[in-house]
């Protein structure tokens, strides 16, 4: 790897290449351990004012670590932070606080049943001897509010707001605090397309007044359109820092993972068999009925906005959630798919959309986690055989390259990306001849994702159906043979993968289809 | 780099780290058997009567009866519930056990029968846990009430006398040199610790507790899984209610009130989260012997009673401050 063209190196505080302003934060030669795990080796990092500094790096690359550091969460173990050029040291969240640095999270922090005056107004409320002064407090939310030009009631509990909105709430607080650096923790992660444009045009705002912005994401498109500098971590270490301008996609994916990635999806030439799932007419909720087929060997996306309705069809395939008509059918015969015990003694597997929710037992090890639904195949009279146990989970764990010490180690002190390989091998011991698949890359790093898109390549090339909802475009056309497209509740459209475009597949999923009216789904 | 002239200060924060890291590192192995053997090498300075074997046996046999009901509340409590009506069902199994000695059924017949009662009490529960969905606390709490009516109403409200209770033996014998209680506590953590770690019911409990909704998508039947842990429950507080009848050889209304404070205890004391999934059978073993040798070398050092409880409630929330470090420990 290239070292930085504009890394801050110690001891001068001028980069050199050309007037550029004095930094508003820098960190240098930072290191942290957990326990014998280095989590962030010799990095350093600087912000300057009015520009947006992306970082960016694979889950585990250590940016959240660093962003703790940054914000007085962590105390790094050596290395220095300098603010205005003098060196500080912050003992607690509050000292960052109060050298003007403010960070959204990728969680909000926000107590949802009180409103957003109170909100915005926490530990500060305005009162004349304790006594709260609520017209005050509801009148500074006002002004503060139109910092972010947002005309939010201030009187509406947080709680009833979109994720997107709420994120304004907590800038607007950012900015009324005189922030002068804003670290923002994947904030599109939850955010709707108009949500993300409103988001992109107020740091450019926030740009243009001179602060400094520090913006951690991994989606390749955001860092593209926003970022005048970028600075690529691995596996805790600094890998570099690129001006925009000079550099390629290639060249930063290649920083992240370390090696080319030349076919992300690589698929391979299947040929899909017959029909082995038949989705008879199933809805309930207020989705569907939906029908529609999947063929062995073949692999289906499921499309759509959020609320579209794909997550809840598949649950009801799944046995997950009752469905009031309908059936699916799994070669021929009908899936009693009334509680997911029954739907895995079928061959039905389903990775849910949620892991940390749906699928992960945080407390266990991940070997726990990847026997939880088998156990009763490895065991006689109820007691299970440990050796057997092992025996049939050893080739998914060495297949699917789960990076932790060993399969023994707690299931929570994996990255994203592992644990949902973790979830993943869960499914494949189960040996499903239908692998339904929802949002299986979200939250994924590049490295694991085009892991986990070969596996599903093989599962797929050994005759299962297999059906996958993703909400990530690219992905859909990339992994899919054929794709379905929900609108509202309803299947709209299906198309062909190799003949589908992502502005097509926008068009159905937005209900502004004009193309060929009345070719819907079947 | 200018790292260097930082070096001294934070080298030294490093070895403090570096301490406290190695104590939560042995905190964490050790943990709660550790606290058990400082308290047996303080008892033994306080009290010359302490260290011996029949004071030993005294021990084990005083907590064999609370030891026995905490390894069915470990089970509840590691599916994140909890089960506050063992002490009643204790007195009902006990009424059972008594009444059918006194009907002159033959002393296996008893012996199972108050078992069963108390398995019956701990299904109902159960299955109001798992289907109706209500919150365990509430379920037990209603059961720690109408199980003791019932125990009062079974018995006429009077304790009924049996001298010659044919199960006796199962409270006042030895086998060889030590006494059947204890025999009978090993035997059931044995078996606890066989189901809980060896079965896949016993991994189900782990699972239910740790995410239920993760559970249920994984194909566990969290219902049943509930319904064998709360009826496994009882039945370990109707044993402790057999074995109490047969140490005082009457049916006792009134009998085990308060226990499951020091079953939860135990629980606790022994490393099991109150928010499930996370715990081991063996730690709540060693959480009962905690209380029993605090108990007896609070009686040895005669320490006026009420002294004792404030002891022992200073110790629990104490061992469980401790506890709450080593998790913060973890946490990254």
């Amino acid at each position: 790897m290239t070292a930085a063209d504009s890394a801050p190196v110690g001891g001068s505080s001028s980069p050199g290449a050309g007037a550029v302003a004095e930094p508003l934060l820098e960190v240098r030669g930072i290191s942290k351990r957990f326990g014998a795990t280095p989590a962030l080796t010799d990095v350093s990092f600087d912000i300057r004012p009015g520009e947006i500094h992306s970082l960016t790096g694979e889950n585990g690359a250590g940016k959240s670590t660093l962003m703790k550091i940054i914000t007085g969460n962590y105390a790094p173990d050596s290395g220095e932070i300098l603010i205005g050029g003098r060196p500080v040291s912050f003992s607690s969240p509050k000292d960052a606080h109060e050298h003007g640095i403010a960070i959204i999270h990728q969680e909000l922090n926000t107590i949802p049943e009180m409103t957003v005056a109170e909100n915005l107004s926490l530990g500060q409320e305005p009162n004349t001897f304790g006594v709260l002064n609520r017209r005050k407090q509801i009148e500074d939310a006002r002004a503060k509010l139109a910092l972010v030009g947002s005309k939010i009631d201030p009187r509406t509990p947080i709680g009833r707001l979109s994720v997107g909105m709420q994120q304004m709430v907590e800038i607007a607080r950012a900015l009324a605090e005189e922030a002068q650096v804003l670290v923002l923790d994947e904030p599109t992660a939850a955010l709707s397309r108009s949500e993300t444009r409103h988001l992109v045009a107020l740091l450019g705002q926030m740009r243009d007044k001179g602060m400094g912005l520090v913006y951690i994401s991994h989606r390749m498109e955001e860092l593209w359109e926003l970022s005048d500098r970028l600075t690529v971590l691995r596996d805790g270490k600094y890998v570099g820092t690129k001006r925009m301008s000079e550099t390629t996609e290639q060249e930063i994916v290649s920083m992240m993972v370390g090696r080319e990635i030349d076919d992300l999806y690589g698929m391979s030439d299947r040929a899909p068999g017959d029909i082995r799932l038949e989705v008879d007419g199933i809805g309930g909720h207020g989705i569907g009925p939906v029908s529609f087929s999947v063929r062995g060997g073949e692999v289906v996306a499921l499309v759509g906005l959020i609320g579209a309705g794909r997550t809840e069809i598949v649950r009801m395939i799944y046995g997950a959630d009752k469905s009031s008509s309908g059936r699916a059918l799994l070669d021929g015969e009908p899936l009693r798919s009334t509680d997911p015990q029954r739907s895995i003694r079928d061959g039905v597997a389903l990775l849910p959309e949620s892991r940390k929710e749906q699928a992960l037992f945080l407390e266990q090890s991940v070997t726990e986690n990847i026997e939880v639904s088998t156990l009763g195949r490895y065991s006689r009279f109820g007691v299970t055989s440990r050796r057997r146990l092992r025996k049939a989970v050893r080739p998914i764990w060495d297949s699917l390259r789960v990076k932790a010490s060993s399969p023994d180690v707690a299931v929570k002190s994996l990255s994203g990306g592992n644990q949902q390989k973790a979830v993943l091998a869960r499914m494949l011991l189960q040996q499903p001849q239908l692998l339904i698949l929802d949002e299986p890359t979200r939250g994924v790093d590049i490295g694991a994702k085009s892991e986990i898109y070969r596996i599903i390549d093989e599962i797929a090339a050994e005759g299962a159906a297999v059906l996958i909802v993703s909400s990530d475009l690219p992905e859909a056309l990339g992994i899919s043979d054929r794709l379905l497209v929900m609108h509202e509740g309803r299947l709209v459209a299906e198309l062909d993968a190799d003949e589908a475009t992502e502005e097509l597949v926008m068009e159905h999923a937005t209900g502004t289809f004009r193309g060929n009216e009345g070719e819907a789904a079947r | 780099m200018t790292t260097d002239t930082a070096a001294p200060a934070v080298d030294k924060a490093n070895r403090r780290e570096e301490r406290v890291r190695r104590i939560f590192y042995w905190w964490d192995r050790v943990g709660i058997l550790g606290v058990l053997v400082l308290l047996i090498v303080v008892a033994s300075f306080a009290s010359d009567n302490f260290l011996s074997f029949s004071n030993g046996m005294d021990v084990l046999r005083a907590i064999s009866i609370n030891a026995i009901i905490a390894a069915g509340v470990t089970m509840v409590i590691l599916t994140a519930g909890i089960d506050l009506s063992v002490g009643s069902v204790l007195a009902v199994a006990g009424c059972a056990g008594v009444l059918l000695h006194v009907a002159g059924m033959p002393a296996f017949v008893a012996v199972l029968g108050g078992i069963a009662a108390g398995a019956l009490c701990g299904l109902l529960s159960g299955a109001l846990v798992a289907f109706l969905v209500l919150p365990s606390f509430i379920v037990t709490l209603g059961a720690m009430t109408y199980l003791r009516g019932t125990a009062y109403a079974l018995l006429d409200g009077q304790p009924l006398i049996a001298n010659d209770l044919s199960y006796q033996a199962l409270g006042s014998s030895y086998v060889s040199v030590i006494p059947t209680p204890v025999i009978i506590m090993l035997v059931v953590y044995l078996v606890m610790w066989f189901v809980l770690e060896r079965t896949t019911f016993g991994r189900h409990v782990y699972a239910v507790g740790g995410n239920p909704e993760a559970a249920r998508l994984a194909g566990i039947n969290v219902k049943k899984t509930l319904i064998w842990v709360y009826t496994i429950g009882g039945a370990c507080a109707g044993l402790g209610g057999i074995l109490f009848s047969a140490r005082v050889l009457s049916a006792q209304p009134n009998a085990g009130q308060a226990y499951e404070m020091d079953a939860i205890a135990a629980v606790v004391l022994g490393g099991t989260a109150l928010a499930g999934g996370r715990g081991r059978i063996l730690g709540t073993l060693i959480g009962a012997m905690i209380i029993g040798v605090l108990s007896n070398v609070l009686v040895l050092t005669n320490v006026p009673y009420f002294y004792q409880l404030i002891i022992k409630g200073a110790v629990i929330v104490l061992a469980i401050t401790l506890d709450s470090f080593r998790r913060l420990g973890q946490a990254r």
